[in-house]
Parts: structure tokens; C-alpha cells; sequence
């Protein structure tokens, strides 16, 4: 029995060196955007495809990260609980009931910034530690 | 208007090529982030069904003359089709669908339908208007149900989604979207036409077809309510009416959903037949793997002096994600017949008995591209 407590360690500390670094992820619109703050339901019904303006009416284009990224996974994930699967599922429905299209998705934070600092309709997740004054942080999710 | 439609739709897909010098303008910087201008996905299942009633036909919907049971032990009828869908995006307001299905249909055969074909014009983000071939959204999941990807059971309970007698229409339709700080409100009018081949090879045609449908999204949380009615040719007085009510709760780890509904018909002898029916669902998700049951009820609320049209089942199955964009999916219906009722089951052989149990085996596999 002595050895049941020796094994519980084995067996869960892999499994907490393995959970990936908890990064924050920061919602970005262009510097040029006057919106200010989104709560985290509308950033997420921008990324969803249910909604596709920004509060004050002007036109929101939502930009994702690549598929199979981490920080992908992790954006919805804590945005809306569900995993890559379930996000297919949705994109599925969406796309051929004709209510909205999937966001472009580019290949990382850098390349999302760069796309949404030049141009005020734009919507991007990024790694915080890509952040800078180029574009301005509408959202932090921890 | 059908083949006008597709014609119209066809029409806008050549016209990605002009629409691009036009639509430099709209995009300068960021090009790399529009959608592309013409797309190509596609959906499908492939499935396997088998009743245990030998006397008469499980089938999908009533557009099937034919299905698991009498006709075949294991049928791929049931479930299985192919769609395509072109999407192009002629500039940032403008877009057109063209989606083709394959799949068993009222003649027997899987001849591809058009299944939408419209354009759509964004007159503001909120706003928008479209033209073609619309499916209806008359029920929660009804212009999705084919997409069996996009849903976690095998296919629509039965009981529900036999109600939606028409399925699309060729019509025009705005849509207007209110969003705020935590829900997105969505609302749809509708006004059409169609006409439909049932299995008797009976043209049934629609007009008037006038529908509003609004879907309220918060959060996990989507409620949905429909009503549509229709002048049909083939009741007495031609007049069609069918209500919805829904609600889904889904946060990720599990998932519930329920829906109403109430169709009020006249048969030729001018015999009003009200039915209703409704369903209730829930599961959990474990990983790949996402299990779930099902509770659905049809039943006649009219008396017609005829035998009636009821019947409930218990569902119990699972979803397995398998890999990006297939999943396979494993259920078993428990259907209880109504005393001296048929149910749902179609081609009835002579001699067959009404009432009684009926259990459905059903495995199939689902994907898109």
C-alpha cells in the first residue's frame, strides 16, 4: 500500500508538466479602431460567425490563428468551453446554411497583428507578449 | 422560378472574375485577410440502418418511398448523401451559394438537387437580403439537418422533423441581426414559393410561403421560435400552418436541447389535421467521444376518424470525433407505435400489424471538406 501514493505521483505529476503554460491570450483591434473594449460575448460572436459588427455598427472581419495552433485551441476553449472538434462542428453548420463563413486564418500572432494594425475593420487574437502599439487591447482572457 | 434560380445562381458564379478588378477597391491593405472570392466545401454521410419491423419502411422523411425494414434488412438509403456548395464572394457586400445534394430521393433515385441556390447582399453588417433558394429555418436544426456533421445525433428525431412538410423555398428574405453587450438577436422574414415531388409522384405546389423566424443567442444558450404558413394545392382549404419553439443550453462538457412543434393542415376532404410533436435531448462530451440520449414524442391533438398518426421514441447513441472533420456515429431508436398507428413507417405491407415496438440499429459516419 505504501506504494499507492509513489504511483498517484507518478502518474499526475506528468500530467501537470504537461498542461501547456496558461498564456494570456489578448483580443486586438487596429489603433485606428475607435472601439475601446468588447465584453468577452462579443468578441466571441464576432469569432463565431453570429454577429459581424463592432458596437458602434461599423464592420467587424474576424481573423484566426492557424488550425492546430495551440493558442487556437486555447482562445475557444476559454471563450466558449468547446474543443477543435465542436468548432468544426459549428463552422459546419454555419457555412452550409448560408449564415456566415469561416475567418481567414493566418499563421501567427505576429502576421495577425501586423494584418489588423493596418486596417481598422479587423479582429485578431494574439499572444500578449506579441502586443505592442501598433493595435489596441480590447479584451484579456486569462 | 426553379430553374430561373439555379440559372440566376449559376450566373453570379462567372462573375467572380469581374467582380475582382471591382473589388480592389474595397480591400486595398487588407486582401490577405478577405474571404476567398470562390470556395468550394463539401459534406456527406455514409450510413448503415436496420428495423427490426419486417412488415414496413424506417425511413428519414417522408420524400423516402423506401427504407430499412420491409424493402432492405441494412439500408444506406436512410442516411446517406453528398452536398456541394460553391461560395463566392463577388465583393464585400455581395455573396452567392450554390449547394447540390445527393441523396435518396422520392423516385428512388439520388439525381442531385439544387438545395440552395441565392445571392445575398449585406445592405449594412445588420442587415441583409437574399434571393433563390432558401432552406427554411422553420425548426431549430431544420436547414441544417442534413449536415450530419454539424449535429451530434445520427439524424433529426423523426417524430419533429417529419412535420416540416416543406423544406425550402424559392423566395426573397431579409434578415436583421441586433446585437449588444451579451446576446446577438437575429430575425428572418421570408415570402416564396415551391413546389415539391412526393412519392406518389403527386407535384405539390406552395405559394404564399410566408415565414418569420428569430433565433436569440446568448452565450451556451439559443432559443429559437418559427412560424410559416402556405397556400398548398393539394388540401382543402389550401392552407398550411406550422409553429416552433426551441431552446439548446450547450457550455462544452455536456449539452441539452428541446423543441415543439405544431402543424395544422386540411386533407382534400377538408378534414383539419392538427399534430404536435417534441423531443428532448442531452449528453456529455468525454473527450472524443460524446454520448447522448433522446426522448421524442408525435402525436395526433385532432380527431379525423382515421387511424392516427403517432408514436414515440427512446434514443440512446454516440458520437465518435474520429478525426478533423469525420466523425462516427453509433444509435439505437426504441420506437413505441400508437395503438392501431403506423407511425412514421412507410410502405406499409398488407396484413402488417399496426402498434407494437420497433428497434433501429443505426452506424454511419459523417464528414465535411
Amino acid at each position: 500500500m505504501k506504494a499507492l501514493p509513489t504511483l498517484l505521483a507518478s502518474l499526475i505529476l506528468p500530467l501537470l508538466l504537461a498542461l501547456p503554460a496558461q498564456a494570456e491570450i489578448i483580443v486586438i483591434v487596429s489603433a485606428k479602431n475607435p472601439v475601446r473594449t468588447l465584453s468577452n460575448e462579443q468578441a466571441v460572436d464576432l469569432f463565431l460567425g453570429k454577429s459581424n459588427n463592432f458596437p458602434n455598427g461599423s464592420k467587424a472581419v474576424p481573423l484566426d490563428q492557424a488550425e492546430g495552433a495551440g493558442i487556437r485551441d486555447s482562445f475557444y476553449r476559454k471563450t466558449t468551453g468547446k474543443g477543435p472538434a465542436q468548432m468544426n462542428a459549428h463552422w459546419a453548420r454555419m457555412l452550409f446554411t448560408g449564415r456566415a463563413q469561416p475567418p481567414v486564418a493566418v499563421s501567427d500572432s505576429e502576421a495577425v497583428k501586423k494584418l489588423v494594425a493596418a486596417d481598422a475593420s479587423l479582429i485578431g487574437y494574439i499572444d500578449r507578449d506579441a502586443l505592442d502599439s501598433s493595435v489596441r487591447a480590447v479584451l484579456s482572457l486569462h | 422560378m426553379t430553374a430561373y434560380s439555379a440559372r440566376l445562381a449559376a450566373l453570379a458564379m462567372l462573375l467572380p472574375l469581374a467582380a475582382d478588378s471591382l473589388a480592389d477597391d474595397d480591400l486595398p491593405a487588407a486582401s490577405a485577410a478577405a474571404p476567398a472570392t470562390l470556395a468550394l466545401n463539401g459534406f456527406g454521410t455514409l450510413g448503415l440502418a436496420r428495423s427490426s419491423e419486417r412488415g414496413a419502411d424506417f425511413v428519414f422523411d417522408n420524400l423516402q418511398p423506401k427504407g430499412t425494414g420491409r424493402s432492405h434488412q441494412w439500408s444506406s438509403d436512410v442516411d446517406s448523401r453528398l452536398g456541394l456548395q460553391l461560395t463566392a464572394n463577388l465583393n464585400s457586400n455581395l455573396s452567392a451559394v450554390l449547394q447540390i445534394v445527393s441523396e435518396y430521393r422520392w423516385d428512388g433515385t439520388y439525381t442531385p438537387m439544387v438545395n440552395w441556390a441565392n445571392l445575398r447582399y449585406a445592405i449594412t453588417p445588420a442587415l441583409s437580403v437574399r434571393i433563390g433558394r432558401i432552406a427554411l429555418d422553420s425548426f431549430m436544426a431544420s436547414d441544417s439537418r442534413k449536415i450530419g456533421y454539424s449535429n451530434v445525433m445520427a439524424r433529426p428525431p423523426t417524430e419533429v422533423y417529419r412535420l416540416l412538410v416543406l423544406r425550402d423555398a424559392d423566395a426573397i428574405d431579409a434578415t436583421y441581426r441586433y446585437s449588444d453587450r451579451d446576446f446577438v438577436n437575429t430575425v428572418t422574414v421570408l415570402y416564396g414559393q415551391r413546389t415539391v415531388t412526393n412519392t406518389r409522384s403527386v407535384n405539390v405546389h406552395s405559394t404564399d410561403v410566408a415565414g418569420v423566424f428569430e433565433r436569440f443567442e446568448q452565450g451556451p444558450l439559443t432559443l429559437h421560435a418559427a412560424y410559416q404558413q402556405r397556400r398548398v394545392d393539394n388540401q382543402n382549404p389550401p392552407l398550411g400552418k406550422f409553429m416552433s419553439l426551441g431552446a439548446a443550453w450547450d457550455p462544452g462538457p455536456w449539452f441539452a436541447s428541446a423543441e415543439w412543434v405544431k402543424a395544422i393542415n386540411f386533407n382534400a376532404a377538408n378534414l383539419k389535421i392538427i399534430r404536435a410533436a417534441w423531443y428532448l435531448n442531452g449528453g456529455v462530451r468525454l473527450g472524443d467521444f460524446s454520448p447522448y440520449v433522446t426522448l421524442s414524442e408525435l402525436k395526433p391533438i385532432s380527431e379525423t376518424g382515421q387511424a392516427p398518426v403517432g408514436q414515440h421514441t427512446y434514443a440512446a447513441g454516440v458520437r465518435w470525433d474520429v478525426r478533423r472533420n469525420v466523425d462516427v456515429k453509433f444509435q439505437w431508436d426504441h420506437i413505441r407505435l400508437n395503438d392501431n398507428s403506423f407511425g412514421t413507417l412507410q410502405n406499409v405491407a398488407p396484413g402488417t400489424r399496426p402498434g407494437g415496438k420497433v428497434n433501429v440499429v443505426s452506424l454511419l459516419t459523417d464528414f465535411v471538406f
